[in-house]
């Protein structure tokens, strides 16, 4: 396999395809508006205040979360892959996003009762704070459990995976069955995802840490390559492992806390990100980052448009659509690497 | 010079070295020999600095592990472990180029690369991808990873470097051990590096070690060089095992079963 595009033209490529898209997406609808209106709307340009409303206030929040919690999944898929050495690691398969669902549900509904003190710390952040714990938890969790003397076993990361799935889906489920709240009646936001009641408070409380996860990734990047080779290996060429594996897990726990506290749980938008990138440009972590935050804004910017175009006026939970793409997409990486050992 | 200076390491309760002692002299080779499970690959970990409790009783140049930055560490010693396990598919070249993150960007490193590939006769590989590379290829791209992380120019300005290799044959054919062990001796000796290598096969020592620590459960049994330690009532000693020991015609000995 002998790929290898330029990593700078691929990734200006897909900067330019992403807003392409998402032009695109804005003009899509129950309203009609014209992909030229959406300029002059985007310009302040716009003859209609209805047009403008629709956009600004519905539309384009919807559209800008669906980019950043893309481009958060992305980056935390690369960063646990590189964490676990393997390519089969996504946020939502070894059970890190329901960890963050649980930990979000687990405030929302205990925040007038036994939780009272951490939301009166906290305030707004109290749930993406604890989605970022709950995330962190199971991601650390995962990596005790998979990984000994040096070497992390994919088959106990995804029955890990498993396991932790099974315990948040019944502790989430039980929670939003005993809930009241009116935020958690919808149990499908959680277990399926959803942009759709996007705001732009959502917008501003995701932002910075997926923005954070997003340009401090990077940084690890030359250890993570060497990291794929193992801990002592990297040890050895003088990277500081202890720092590169807690900033690569806290890191990716950020990006999926704050992409599940506002999006839920939407699986496979972080195994196939950056699996697409490593086709196009090799598995170099410097390119895989800004790659898969690219390729994961865009991947769920589409699926988003499928979910409210395939079966409108009713509107599909974009897990669905990601799972429809990922779950296929898996069962091939898993065919293609069965004929090598092991996984 | 490195040196570990009355080694003790414990696991679960069990005594894995127990008062080991060796020194590696810049410019010559060292070869670690013994039983499975006698402790070569721990001795080796404890060289490398992997083994936090060892670090206080083994010196680099004169200075404890302790005080060595990772970085520092890197640039004046590599190690080649058994096995490397590798699930991405990094090209040859830039596996190799890891090694070399931390020399400042002036230095050409695509240029310690090819010297290092070539050394091992893999200018070739370089543009495949490692995962697709036979066992021995493997091993072969794996050394000249080690190497050129040593033949940095900012390390070769400093004291003496020391290259510490675990089984680095064990997928090569006969022809690519040999070829292997003239790489490592003449590195010994053009660059001075001090070089310890793991190894199983006595012949591949008797031919191209210049001192030999026999390891025997955790202990060092004896040490000294190659035509004092192979002699027939040490290796069966070692190995407890009946071995004969013949002249080659070049003059080494040459060990087979009895």
């Amino acid at each position: 396999m002998n790929r290898r595009y330029r990593p700078f033209s691929v990734l200006s490529g897909l900067g330019i395809l992403l807003v392409v898209m998402g032009t695109y997406a804005l003009s899509i609808g129950p309203i009609e508006i014209s992909s030229f209106d959406v300029l002059k709307t985007l310009f302040g340009l716009s003859d209609s205040a209805q047009t403008a409303l629709v956009i600004s206030e519905i539309r384009l929040p919807r559209i800008l979360l669906g980019m950043l919690v893309g481009a958060g999944l992305g980056v935390a898929g690369a960063a646990m892959q590189g964490l676990f050495r393997n390519p089969l690691a996504d946020p939502a398969l070894v059970g890190v996003s329901s960890g963050a669902a649980l930990a979000a549900v687990t405030v929302i509904v205990l925040g007038h009762s036994l939780l009272v003190g951490w939301v009166g710390l906290l305030q707004g952040a109290s749930v993406p704070v604890a989605a970022f714990l709950g995330g962190l938890l199971v991601t650390w969790i995962i990596y005790r459990v998979a990984t000994r003397n040096d070497h992390t076993d994919v088959g106990l990361m995804l029955l890990t995976g498993v396991a932790v799935n099974a315990i948040a889906a019944s502790a989430t489920g039980l929670l939003t069955y005993l809930a009241t709240d009116e935020a958690l009646r919808n149990l499908t936001f959680w277990t399926m995802g959803s942009i759709s009641g996007a705001t732009w408070s959502d917008l501003t409380m995701a932002f910075v840490p997926i923005l954070a996860a997003v340009l401090l990734l990077p940084y690890f990047a030359r250890g993570l390559n060497a990291f794929s080779m193992g801990e002592a290996v990297s040890a050895h060429m003088g990277f500081q492992v202890k720092r590169l594996k807690w900033g690569v897990i806290g890191l990716s726990a950020l990006a999926v806390g704050a992409s599940v506290s506002v999006s839920g749980i939407i699986g496979f938008v972080g195994l196939v990100a950056p699996h697409l990138i490593r086709l196009l440009l090799g598995p170099d972590h410097r390119w895989l980052f800004p790659g898969s935050a690219l390729m994961g804004a865009m991947l769920v910017v589409v699926s988003d448009l499928l979910a409210r175009t395939l079966l409108s006026p009713a509107e599909i939970p974009i897990g669905i659509v990601m799972s429809a793409i990922g779950g296929p997409f898996f069962l091939w990486l898993l065919l293609q690497r069965r004929s090598r050992v092991g996984l | 010079m490195l040196t570990a200076k009355k080694l003790c390491v414990e696991r679960q309760g069990h005594r894995i070295l127990s008062d080991v002692s060796v020194e590696i002299s810049p410019g010559l080779v060292v070869a670690i020999l013994g039983a499975n499970g006698a402790g070569k690959s721990t001795l080796l970990h404890c060289l490398s600095g992997d083994v936090s409790e060892a670090k206080q009783h083994v010196f680099l140049n004169g200075k404890n592990l302790d005080s060595y930055t990772s970085q520092a560490l890197a640039m004046s010693r590599a190690v080649m472990p058994q096995r490397v396990q590798m699930d991405f598919a990094f090209l040859v070249s830039e596996l190799v180029e890891m090694g070399l993150w931390q020399i400042p960007r002036q230095f050409d490193k695509q240029l310690r690369v090819d010297e290092a590939l070539a050394l091992f006769g893999i200018e070739t590989l370089k543009q495949r991808d490692y995962q697709t590379l036979s066992g021995g290829e493997q091993q072969r791209v794996q050394l000249a990873r080690v190497v050129a992380q040593l033949l940095t120019p900012v390390a070769q300005a400093d004291a003496p470097r020391y290259l510490l290799l675990d089984e680095c044959t064990s997928n090569l054919d006969f022809a690519h051990q040999h070829q292997v062990f003239e790489v490592v001796k003449k590195l010994a000796n053009t660059y001075q590096m001090g070089v310890v290598v793991v190894l199983h096969d006595m012949n591949l020592a008797a031919q191209y070690a210049d001192h030999l620590v026999l390891l025997k459960q955790g202990k060092v049994l004896d040490q000294g060089s190659v035509e004092s330690m192979l002699i027939p009532s040490k290796i069966e000693e070692l190995y407890d095992f009946p071995v004969q020991v013949l002249p080659h015609p070049k003059g080494w000995p040459m060990i087979v079963p009895a």
